[in-house]
């Protein structure tokens, strides 16, 4: 191998092979996807997924900013890769047409923190409990998830009386008499987004079980 | 193996023109290896102590490990595997860096993007892109810059003199022509014009594995082709194997994009393709580590401080790549998966094969180039003493962590934060390695800096002078 060319095109043919097979045959077999439309028990056609509201949107660059896909997935495995469908993490596998609309996709490499996939969907009717997020250990115990104090306003309270939005807080987390600790538009951007995550829609590649296990371990 | 005849490549007072960019390149490496380190330990500390500096937004969890990782990716492994690339293909080729001055500037203005897009990094937040978490106008820049170097390099190998090219020419090639490429691609499909959905993801991974195994191992395997002969005293024991594993390298590891991406939402072939190059590499590992192994002149590892890291290295070498294709297949992957285990194994593929092997490279050649020894003859040692020290806490508890981790998670019925608890004493235990390792960092930084100081300062001999008598009383080595 005492030829610079030889060397030359023997790495050029391997680097467009690989370019080849992890950049443009992705894109032939997934650039073209597009959401999935189906007729509805109520007869109404619906579209999945659809775009994020607005708010819901932001948010999702709040997430991204804090850099929360450090800890946290956003990605079900399916039944046989492991736990997580039987920790109730998804009803099915994440597949790709879930995150089409996501403007930084955001899949994680690791489970310090639970799977946020289907957060959303464990709220259940619930509003998301924006003191999660003040204090996360005042929810979860033990939780090593890292508070975002910054996200919220401490503030002397009004004249016209405690904010509605105000957090109820325990222990140490109490603010001093006289102020009250409410969130800013960021926090709320950031739980609209949180509460926008659900993937549980029937998809052709991925339909959901027959029969639910009620008794599902959380 | 032939080599062209051991002229040193900077013995004459034009030394400047291969050793000012290259000591510039190695210089400022150390220093982001610092950076990056200090910021590692503060997330690393940020895991289990969650309150810590909670209040400051630029510190968050995430935007400290995307800042570190950026710091030692870009800012150490990169910057010192190029400046060591640079003076490999000058050094081989019998000539000296074309453009000098071109690749001072661009060093130059390598470390200044870099230092913006730390900053941007924590100030900003990261891009959520695990391999280039910069801030998206800077990217371009350092793609720029990294092309403009590579070009460099491969006009110094244009200028090499007649005679058959070595493997350590071979890995540096293939690094230089792989930087562009992944660059040039990941910035156009990423950044200019996103690619939808988990494309993003595809391309990013296809993106991180190229760094780690087309970039910086190609890099690190030249930095041990070159230095374990030259400094043994004994050649390569079969040419034939160098070629074979080259070329299985280059090969298989341009096929592993995918890997992390196992059981993701992604077409199951890209999985699959990457599991069968990831096992396959073990081909390769076992032809580069027969021939590194076999020419280990382990008499010599008592006098010389590069060997001692290029043996460290070889060791890491073939560990990482046998457990890279023990816990590459699905079933393992389906466990160890998007836990602390693929941390434990990056951290020995960084910190264990890539970082003493360019260090091979650094304590060989930065008294070369500037013309006397390290001052400190106690401090390479607690560097490679304590490295191992910290490292070996790091990669085990990262391991045994990741591993209890990854069982646990299998099962639905273990609570998440049962899982959680029983993995805080192998975090604590992972800063603990953490700090002893960026510990063992500042040996090399202090005799760094006595030696720069000792050559600025006019007393001694002169140092080109003493250069002069250390290479021809050292050409025998």
């Amino acid at each position: 191998m005492n030829h610079g060319p030889v060397l030359f095109l023997g790495l050029v043919t391997t680097l467009v092979a690989s370019w080849t097979g992890f950049v443009a045959l992705p894109h032939r077999q997934l650039g073209a996807l597009q959401p999935d439309v189906s007729t509805n028990a109520a007869g109404a056609v619906v579209s999945y997924p659809a775009a994020r509201s607005g708010e819901a949107a932001q948010g999702a660059e709040v997430y991204r900013s804090l850099g929360c896909v450090a800890c946290h997935t956003q990605q079900v495995r399916p039944e046989n890769g492991g736990g997580d469908i039987a920790r109730g993490w998804g009803k099915r596998r994440t597949v790709a047409r879930d995150h089409l609309f996501d403007a930084t996709v955001l899949l994680g490499g690791n489970r310090l923190g639970p799977d946020l996939a289907n957060y959303g969907e464990r709220l259940g009717t619930n509003s998301f409990p924006l003191v999660r997020l003040y204090d996360p250990s005042s929810v979860a115990t033990n939780s090593t998830c890292a508070p975002v104090p910054f996200l919220f306003e401490q503030r002397p309270i009004r004249s016209s009386g405690p904010s509605p939005e105000a957090l109820v807080l325990k222990g140490t987390a109490v603010p001093p008499a006289g102020s009250e600790v409410v969130p800013t538009l960021r926090a709320r951007q950031l739980a609209a987004y949180l509460s926008s995550l659900r993937t549980s829609v029937e998809l052709p590649e991925a339909p959901l079980p027959l029969v639910e296990d009620a008794n599902a371990p959380k | 193996m032939n080599r062209p005849s051991p002229t040193p490549a900077c013995a004459s007072p034009s030394c400047c023109a291969t050793g000012l960019p290259v000591l510039y390149l190695l210089g400022g490496s150390i220093l982001w290896l610092l950076a990056g380190l200090g910021l590692a330990l503060l997330a690393s500390l940020k895991q289990h102590q969650p309150w810590l500096l909670a209040s400051c937004e630029w510190v968050t969890y995430g935007r400290l490990d995307a800042a570190s990782r950026t710091a030692l990716v870009h800012g150490f492994f990169s910057q010192m595997g190029l400046g060591l690339g640079l003076w490999l293909l000058a050094r081989t080729g019998g000539t000296k860096i074309a453009a000098p001055g071109i690749a001072f500037i661009a060093g130059l203005v390598w470390n200044a993007v870099l230092t913006l897009g730390v900053a941007g990094i924590l100030v900003e937040g990261p891009s959520g892109r695990s391999s280039l978490e910069l801030p998206g106008q800077l990217v371009t820049v350092l793609t720029v810059v990294s092309t403009v170097l590579c070009l460099l390099g491969f006009a110094t190998f244009a200028k090499r003199a007649d005679g058959p090219t070595v493997p350590a020419q071979w890995f540096v090639l293939a690094a230089l022509l792989a930087l562009p490429v992944l660059a040039i691609t990941s910035q156009v499909t990423l950044s200019f014009f996103p690619a939808r959905g988990v494309l993003q993801a595809v391309i990013d991974g296809w993106n991180g594995q190229g760094l780690s195994l087309l970039w910086l191992a190609p890099l690190a395997l030249a930095s041990l082709y070159f230095f374990i002969p030259d400094i043994g005293g004994r050649p390569l024991r079969s040419p034939a194997f160098a070629k074979l594993g080259f070329w299985a390298w280059v090969f298989f590891a341009s096929w592993t994009g995918a890997a992390n991406l196992v059981g993701g939402p992604v077409p199951a072939w890209m999985a699959t393709v990457s599991i069968a190059a990831s096992v396959l590499l073990l081909i390769p590992v076992a032809f580069i580590s027969l021939n590194l192994h076999l020419v280990a002149p382990v008499s010599a590892l008592g006098r010389s401080t590069a060997l001692r890291f290029a043996a460290l290295s070889a060791i890491s070498f073939t560990v990482v790549g046998i457990l890279t294709a023990l816990t590459s297949p699905r079933c393992a992957q389906q466990v160890l998966g998007l836990t602390q285990f693929p941390v434990a194994v990056r951290e020995l593929f960084l910190f264990g094969f890539v970082g003493p092997a360019l260090f091979a490279g650094y304590y060989a050649v930065v008294p070369k180039l500037a013309g006397r020894e390290f001052p400190c003859r106690l401090s390479p040692v607690a560097h490679l003493g304590l490295t191992v020290i910290g490292l070996g806490i790091m990669v085990l508890s990262s391991g045994a962590g990741g591993w209890l981790q990854g069982w646990a998670l299998a099962d639905g019925k273990v609570g998440f934060p049962e899982v959680s608890a029983h993995l805080q004493i192998w975090l604590k235990l992972h800063t603990l390695g953490l700090a002893v390792f960026a510990f063992a960092q500042t040996a090399v930084l202090a005799n760094s800096v006595w030696l720069l100081v000792e050559c600025l300062l006019p007393f001694g001999k002169p140092a080109l002078a003493l250069f002069t008598e250390t290479s021809t009383a050292g050409a025998g080595k």
